[in-house]
């Protein structure tokens, strides 16, 4: 074939570009270490590669939400463990008052104890972030959660407890609404009270005492039926519902109540006897007392709920009180501190609660974070695999596009050096 | 005899000469691009006849010939038309995808940081410094967006100016391929031979030319070139040549395209695909297949995430406790990007240039259940007005015809209306029957993207907290738990008026269930809201703002709490006329008699974040595209349009490496016929120079033969 000399020029130079283009594609991936520099490279790995860096951002937004939660719940945990201790410290206090040797003086040295408690109670319950932040008022943070209005100790906050994404369909928690943690602490049992006009010695074990179902409120009411004057003691009693009526005056023995009774009328009472209707359950000792101008009854309130602030103030109230000195007085101290240590605890174990639900929380987040971080694993090898140059072909590529290169240059050299004009 | 031998040895001479003179010419254009290396066709002369038998009277030069063949012309004619659209294609498009591909111009990792700071302010809600990092970061996004648009403006523009420079080149040509025509005409009616370097030029002329636009020629009988354009319009006959000249398009004045004027003076629009072959095409094809699907595609990513995260930041609450419900006394920013509406061209030939129908952005999706999306595509539309208010529409990137809408209704993610009909105030349209336009809904969206420049000056109005809070009361025995509540379109209208505000919903056990009350203790009634209870079997029951009078019939204005053995697990606040939930509250557990749960506004809620997670969460939900077959991500959109582009990019590089390589194989096919060879001229030096020579020793015999008789006779 005839070869004219402008298509050894041409031919050698477009070898020696292409050869020269090889070379610089594979030193800028080498130098950048990375395969695609182009979309146009390899399109299809392109897009994974940014799918896939998206899904690495969104996980490490999740890494990073899984601290701030960390963090978060941290701070809620001590919190509520500082809570448990001065709540356990007023419980154990309040053991020891109950054995009866206290003396007035006694009551009022423990109340002034358990008033600091109390402030002490109070500042845990006010607690804030690092941001300045009231930790337990819900979503209204710069709202102080526990404020006094008119003498009584109200929640300010709301319910709102924020949450962070720290998986993809994970929203956790991070706070503790103050309203579940010291305020919605439903009652041990119902209130059961003496009514102040009761005359006899009738007592209501509080502890036994379980709320009626229908919440309504109900009168344990003594009559005199088969009572032998001047035996004032009562042998039966009534249930009656006065929750229709709860200002009527059941110590007066004229009221009719028998449209009211809860059948059946007239039962018998024995000191110490269990009582139970409608789910309420409960036992009376002692003797009430029924005379012609008055009858004792109880009246039992279902269950509420009571904040923990209330019940250590009813508390504090009843031991500045004391004993006195007749036993009315002693078995009224008695009471407020059975019912106060029943709901005390009650509000013991919500707090015990919500630090399990914290304490599950954080053990959550450490799978969690473990599982996130073994993840971004996973992406970064992908992305690798994806993007990233192999470097021993690309080192074997480049020697072998050098040599190429190198016997172009040369033979090219040789090549256009031969002319027959040499020789002429 | 004498004198015979010497005009015999003239005529080698002579040939001799010409042989030297055309390799010399051979070697001074060994390097001219288009030259045809010559030959001399030596011949004998015509004998002299005689007794003896015929005597030969010496060489002469029948003709200069050029070594060329037509059919390699051709090829490389045509070759070269394929590879110079190709090279232009290529070179425009992989500016394209450089910008893409770079991480320091691509729009990943902005898209990131930007969710990533939405997330960080999630985290903590009340602190300004998080507020103002993703104010920064939503900068930096919009800036990139304007950014990337303007690289592709740039491109739109370059493309304008290389149309025109090329047109002005091929002109040129054809121009002068005009002249050269007339040259060669004349030069062959005079003497009949060809006149080689004219015709090496004028196919030189050619291959330029096809380079820019892709033409056939055909030559006539007198040998001048006719030339058309790939579709069949004649650009040269003979001497006449048509001028190529640029004109903004119809369907976009932005654009420019090409219209042929013929000598006559008729002008013919060139339809774009009828430009066939070299730069013109490829560079008009890169515009209307790469450029525009580019740009739209970017506009679609911007509108997309623009629009949702709008429609979501309007449901919430700034730090300052304004939202929509309290708008009227807090003021309230809703939108926090800036997005122009789509862009409406009418058409040239419409009644009137002035009127044009209102075209907006449609937001669907239901953030109680979802997320927001919206159906946008990345194409352009023509619409045909074919009766008032209705609008015949075509989807122009895939050709779909959408057959005809009535005003109002959303397609494709826009909702297409005339800008003053009203039938039912006998308001008449402004637009007339057969009246059509353009619309590009998301060309220039990224281009035009901004921050709403209140929130850019206050970052506390970002609205990170949700506007409504339900929670249960103290006092609540029963262990049934509402969530805080998630809030869709229209809230406001589920709530009652701020003076009787919160609303409670109570459980009174002996009532069937759970009342909705105002804070007088009145029925709680809200106008076109309907409240449904969804139960944990899943089934309902609801109560319509129409059913029920307050307190006359108290049975249907209240919902239970258990529903054939199912609790109560949601409850929706139900928008009448569109059917989406306006507030959504979750139930857990059961109420107990005298629970009493509210459902207030949230303005002292500054660490409430419900709004900013549903913005973030827009990061990897699918929010564009057609609903069918899922949404896409805005990440996933943008990875198609990479690949996308990535892939043409590289089809351009591997079909143009072909195309070059085959131009090449067709070149070196017509140098190794028509080239020079220098090697070979020198040895034609050699020849040609010992003809001359030895022609000239039969001259110097002639002559001595002559002296020796000459010395006979003396």
């Amino acid at each position: 074939m005839r070869v004219s000399t402008s298509q050894i020029y041409s031919s050698g130079t477009r070898t020696m570009s292409r050869n020269q283009y090889d070379t610089y594609k594979t030193q800028n991936q080498l130098s950048t270490g990375k395969r695609i520099l182009a979309a146009a490279d390899d399109p299809v790995a392109a897009a994974q590669a940014i799918v896939t860096s998206q899904q690495k951002e969104v996980n490490s937004h999740h890494a990073a939400n899984q601290n701030t939660a960390k963090d978060q719940l941290a701070l809620v945990e001590n919190r509520l463990g500082s809570v448990t201790d001065v709540l356990q410290e007023v419980m154990s206090r309040m053991v020891e008052a109950g054995n009866g040797t206290y003396t007035d003086t006694d009551y009022r040295t423990l109340a002034t104890t358990l008033q600091q408690r109390y402030d002490e109670l109070l500042g845990l319950a006010n607690s804030a972030d690092a941001e300045g932040n009231y930790l337990f008022a819900g979503y209204s943070g710069t709202q102080q959660p526990f404020v006094a209005s008119n003498g009584k100790l109200v929640y300010a906050g709301d319910d709102g407890a924020r949450r962070l994404q720290v998986d993809a369909d994970r929203f956790m928690e991070v706070a503790a609404s103050g309203n579940d943690v010291f305020m919605r602490i439903p009652q041990s049992n119902g209130t059961f009270a003496a009514a102040t006009t009761n005359l006899g010695t009738g007592m209501v074990d509080v502890a036994s005492t379980i709320s009626p179902t229908d919440r309504h409120t109900y009168a344990i009411r003594f009559n005199d039926t088969g009572v032998t004057p001047p035996d004032t003691a009562a042998k039966t009693y009534d249930i009656v519902d006065i929750s229709a009526n709860p200002g009527i005056d059941l110590a007066d023995p004229a009221t009719d109540v028998s449209s009211l009774i809860v059948p059946p009328a007239g039962r018998v009472y024995t000191s110490g006897e269990k009582i139970s209707f409608g789910g309420v359950q409960t036992t009376i000792t002692g003797a009430p007392s029924v005379t012609a101008a008055t009858w004792d009854y109880f009246t039992i309130t279902p269950a509420t709920n009571k904040d923990v602030f209330t019940t250590l103030n009813d508390v504090i109230t009843a031991l500045n009180k004391g004993a006195g000195s007749d036993d009315t007085s002693k078995k009224a101290l008695q009471d407020a501190l059975k019912s106060g240590s029943a709901d005390l605890s009650q509000a013991f174990n919500k707090v015990l609660d919500v630090r399990t639900s914290v304490g599950s929380r954080l053990s959550e987040l450490e799978s969690l974070s473990s599982a996130t971080s073994a993840r971004d694993l996973q992406y970064e090898e992908s992305l690798s695999n994806l993007q990233e140059v192999d470097y021993i072909k690309g080192i074997s590529d480049l020697t072998r596009q050098k040599m190429v290169l190198d016997a172009a240059q040369k033979s090219f050299v040789q090549i256009s050096g031969l002319s027959l004009f040499d020789h002429l | 005899m004498g004198s015979g031998l010497l005009s015999v040895g003239i005529t080698g001479l002579s040939v001799a000469q010409l042989g030297l003179n055309t390799t010399g010419h051979n070697i001074s254009n060994a390097n001219t691009a288009g030259y045809s290396r010559q030959r001399v066709d030596q011949t004998t002369n015509i004998p002299m006849f005689t007794n003896v038998g015929s005597l030969g009277q010496g060489a002469r030069v029948e003709t200069i010939r050029r070594s060329y063949d037509q059919f390699l012309a051709q090829q490389i004619n045509m070759s070269q038309a394929a590879s110079g659209e190709l090279d232009a294609y290529y070179a425009q498009i992989v500016r394209v995808d450089n910008m893409l591909s770079d991480p320091g111009s691509g729009l990943s990792p902005v898209l990131q940081d930007f969710f990533k700071s939405v997330q960080t302010a999630a985290a903590n809600p009340s602190l300004l410094s998080a507020r103002q990092s993703a104010l920064s970061s939503a900068q930096s996004l919009v800036s990139r967006f304007q950014g990337m648009d303007q690289h592709l403006t740039e491109l739109y523009d370059g493309i304008n100016g290389d149309i025109q420079n090329t047109t002005t080149e091929i002109n040129a040509i054809a121009e002068r391929i005009g002249k050269l025509n007339g040259e060669i005409v004349r030069v062959r009616a005079g003497n009949g031979n060809a006149p080689n370097d004219l015709l090496d030029q004028r196919d030189q002329l050619l291959n330029d030319l096809n380079k820019l636009v892709g033409v056939s020629n055909s030559e006539d009988n007198q040998g001048a070139f006719n030339i058309f354009l790939g579709s069949g319009q004649p650009l040269v006959l003979g001497f006449q040549v048509s001028q190529m000249e640029t004109i903004p398009s119809s369907d976009d004045p932005d654009r420019l395209t090409i219209r042929l004027k013929s000598p006559s003076g008729s002008d013919q629009t060139l339809p774009e695909d009828y430009v066939k072959g070299g730069s013109l095409a490829g560079m008009l094809k890169f515009r209307r297949e790469s450029l525009d699907t580019a740009a739209n595609a970017l506009g679609q990513i911007a509108a997309g995430m623009a629009l949702t995260f709008n429609a979501q930041h309007a449901l919430g609450q700034d730090l300052d406790g304004a939202s929509q419900i309290n708008s009227t006394t807090k003021a309230f920013q809703g939108v926090f990007f800036q997005v122009p509406n789509p862009k409406v061209i009418s058409e040239p030939g419409n009644s009137s240039t002035s009127a044009i129908p209102t075209v907006r952005f449609k937001v669907d999706g239901d953030p109680t259940t979802g997320n927001f999306s919206t159906d946008l595509r990345a194409s352009d539309y023509r619409i045909e007005v074919v009766a008032d208010n209705t609008f015949r529409v075509t989807r122009l990137s895939d050709g779909a015809d959408l057959g005809s809408v009535a005003g109002g209704t959303a397609i494709d993610g826009l909702v297409i209306s005339d800008p003053t009909y009203d039938a039912a105030n006998s308001v008449p349209a402004s637009l007339s029957v057969g009246d059509s336009f353009t619309i590009q809904p998301t060309r220039e969206i990224a281009r035009g993207l901004g921050i709403n420049p209140t929130i850019a000056a206050d970052t506390r109005k970002m609205a990170i907290a949700a506007p409504v809070l339900a929670g249960s009361d103290t006092k609540n025995i029963g262990n049934m738990k509402v969530s805080a509540g998630t809030v869709g379109e229209g809230y406001a209208a589920a709530l009652p008026a701020a003076s009787l505000s919160p609303l409670s919903i109570k459980y009174d056990g002996t009532a069937a269930g759970l009342t909705f009350l105002n804070s007088d203790g009145t029925d709680f009634v809200p106008a076109g809201i309907s409240l449904v209870a969804t139960y944990s079997d899943g089934s309902t029951a609801s109560i319509t703002s129409t059913t029920g009078i307050p307190l006359t019939t108290p049975t249907t204005r209240v919902l239970p709490p258990t529903q054939g053995g199912a609790t109560l697990a949601k409850i929706g606040f139900v928008n009448e006329s569109s059917g989406k939930n306006a507030l959504v509250v979750d139930v857990t557990g059961a109420p107990m008699a005298g629970d009493k749960f509210t459902v207030a506004p949230n303005t002292a809620g500054v660490s409430d974040n419900r709004n900013a997670l549903k913005l973030a969460q827009l990061q990897s939900q699918g929010t564009i595209g057609p609903a069918a077959g899922g949404r896409a991500t805005l990440q996933t959109t943008y990875a198609s349009l990479v690949s996308d582009i990535g892939s043409k990019t590289n089809a351009a590089q591997v079909t143009g490496d072909a195309q070059r390589a085959m131009l090449q194989q067709n070149q070196d096919t017509r140098d190794s016929l028509s080239a020079v060879n220098l090697d070979e001229e020198g040895a034609n030096l050699i020849k040609y120079q010992q003809a001359y020579q030895a022609s000239a020793k039969v001259l110097n015999i002639g002559s001595s033969l002559f002296d020796t008789l000459l010395a006979i006779m003396n």
